[in-house]
């Protein structure tokens, strides 16, 4: 069975992870505001922080260049820096988003990891369904559960939660109501019949 | 908050034409599901169709969303673990394994060989569980009840099977954090061999009553046919990128757990029923992988070290303030999961990126022009699993 995804492996030599983000620093200098080596010790995966007006050219020019050939995009998700411990302690992305990039190629069989700083009240970035397909549902996902907003998608609504919802449960400043569509998101607890739990007290 | 009201000028924007119920000439809009047989799960698909043939299926997904991913937020790194089952819980070993593996990264804990073998002795039974039941399902939709009877059967097997080995039919909770949470019961290797011989007799019969049926071929060969290079912009993973003819395994080309010490092959679709990554090609890429499944399951079974099952895991787990991703290949493909550690007991946040979401946003584009009866075929041969969507 031929596979035509394998031809350019002989073209470019896989990039190790250490090589991966040199080069990416080389290539996108003005783009690239941090990145972190690989510590096979402990364990720790490399990446790379991007400007946010950016990250859309370096998705592009990863996805693009025969030397990264990046055609899968594996995840895009984020976590919130609001007390988070390792978080960045000045600049405008302080308490904000941190959106994360996963990238696989599968002719050259080499990852790369981009983040990518939000700050929280405008926490907005250009979209990458132009780039990936699969880019569609994980933006719509991160849409209705973090509230960030992605500019040119071509279908941005909720995806997972219902239509009157309100807030983004996936930040760490989200409050759970007492009722959620009209039922009680807190009740009794069955197995304290007798009151123990309030008698501990 | 100016976020906010952004937010939901697009949503209010969107939510009115979420379905644009807007008709063309001849044009009907259809609902289907969410509570219709051949939608695995709970999952809703809005159908414009001309007469039988489809313009457009828009799938509706979310009707199974547990937040499980917020739930993570609130449990400790083991008290974590059942709620991983329920990501997927026709293949809810994988979701352990990749999970224990995640934490384990985050923590440097490593777990012992003989672990390591029982893990894949697990993870391949559920394997061979979970495309039983794809391909069942792909004959029950498309009209055909004997052939799904004769998998549950041989899946009643692996059920028993994997109950004496850690106590639980469908939702295992096997799999721990540096390690396995029991050995091998007594005689438990001999009756997967027994189970084997029996099995691959039953397989070799199932793909004759159904995958050289004529009118099977008829239904699933050249239908829904999706290219290589759609299948990889689409996100596609595991015997769908296979069955388009992407020659990846993460289990050979990224190789994890013992996997390197083991022989397999990994199968690739072919086109033999008509074109390169259509329904057939999907059936009989995941035919070919349970009876790989079971060379595989032979080999870890005669090389099963001795040893202990679990390393030493402190307590109270606090790992590094990181963040990781750790994948393997789930019976429905590359399963990632991230973690992010505060250096708390309890995970900063965790996420699960797995094989049916894109599985299932690919079908808007694949089914244009299709018979309606069609995009059963084409959900069936997909392996979409709602719960694995919605999480």
């Amino acid at each position: 069975m031929t596979d035509s995804s394998e031809s350019p492996a002989r073209a470019n030599p896989s990039l190790g992870p250490d090589a991966m983000i040199a080069e990416i620093a080389a290539d996108f200098g003005d783009a690239v505001l941090e990145t972190k080596p690989f510590e096979a010790k402990a364990n720790k995966d490399p990446w790379v922080l991007v400007d946010r007006a950016k990250v859309h050219d370096v998705l592009a020019g990863l996805r693009d260049s025969p030397k990264y050939a990046m055609n899968f995009l594996q995840d895009v998700t984020f976590f919130d820096l609001k007390g988070y411990p390792g978080a960045p302690t000045a600049g405008p992305a302080v308490g904000g988003l941190r959106l994360v990039y996963h990238l696989w190629s599968y002719p050259l069989r080499h990852a790369a990891t981009l983040k990518c700083d939000l700050p929280r009240d405008d926490a907005e970035v250009r979209s990458a369904c132009d780039l990936w397909n699969a880019a569609n549902w994980l933006e719509r996902e991160l849409f209705d559960l973090a509230g960030i907003v992605f500019r040119g998608h071509p279908n941005l609504r909720r995806i997972m939660l219902p239509d009157e919802w309100e807030g983004y449960p996936l930040r760490k400043d989200y409050v759970e109501g007492a009722y959620a569509l009209g039922i009680e998101t807190t009740r009794e607890n069955p197995l304290d019949l007798f009151g123990e739990a309030a008698v501990e007290e | 908050m100016s976020l906010n009201l952004q937010a939901i000028e697009v949503l209010n924007a969107s939510a009115a034409g979420a379905f644009d119920l807007t008709e063309e000439q001849g044009e009907l809009t259809l609902n289907m599901g969410p509570h219709h047989p051949s939608t695995h799960g709970v999952l809703r698909f809005v159908l414009k169709t001309d007469g039988e043939v489809m313009r457009k299926a828009i799938p509706d997904v979310g009707f199974l969303h547990r937040g499980i991913e917020k739930i993570g937020e609130k449990c400790t790194f083991p008290g974590f673990m059942p709620y991983t089952d329920r990501v997927d819980y026709l293949a809810a070993m994988f979701c352990n394994h990749v999970y224990a593996r995640a934490v384990e990264k985050l923590t440097g804990i490593e777990a012992p060989p003989r672990a390591q073998y029982l893990r894949v002795v697990a993870d391949e039974m559920n394997r061979i569980a979970s495309h039983i039941i794809s391909i069942g399902s792909m004959a029950m939709d498309l009209g055909a009840t004997t052939p799904c009877l004769c998998g549950m059967r041989e899946r009643e097997v692996i059920n028993n099977l994997i109950e004496e080995l850690g106590g639980a039919r469908l939702t295992y909770n096997y799999v721990r954090i540096g390690g396995v949470c029991f050995d091998l019961p007594a005689r438990w290797k001999e009756k997967v061999l027994d189970f084997l011989d029996s099995f691959e007799v039953q397989l070799d019969q199932i793909d004759r009553l159904i995958g050289q049926h004529a009118l099977f071929i008829e239904r699933m060969g050249g239908v829904a046919a999706i290219p290589g290079d759609k299948a990889i912009s689409w996100g596609l993973v595991g015997p769908n990128l296979r069955a388009a003819g992407v020659d990846f395994d993460l289990r050979r080309d990224r190789p994890y757990s013992v996997y390197p010490e083991l022989e397999f092959k990994v199968i690739v679709g072919d086109g033999r029923g008509g074109a390169v990554g259509d329904c057939y090609d999907r059936f009989v890429v995941r035919v070919g992988e349970m009876r790989e499944s079971a060379r595989i399951l032979r080999q870890c079974l005669r090389q099963l070290p001795p040893g202990a099952t679990m390393a030493k895991v402190p307590k109270k787990l606090k790992p590094p303030v990181t963040d990781i991703m750790e994948s393997l290949e789930s019976a429905r493909g590359e399963m990632n999961c991230v973690l992010v550690s505060s250096g708390a007991e309890s995970p900063w946040r965790v996420r699960f990126r797995t094989g049916s979401t894109n599985a299932m946003q690919c079908i808007e584009e694949f089914s244009r022009g299709l018979m309606i009866a069609d995009l059963v075929a084409l959900v069936a041969s997909l392996d979409v699993i709602a719960p694995e969507v919605d999480r």
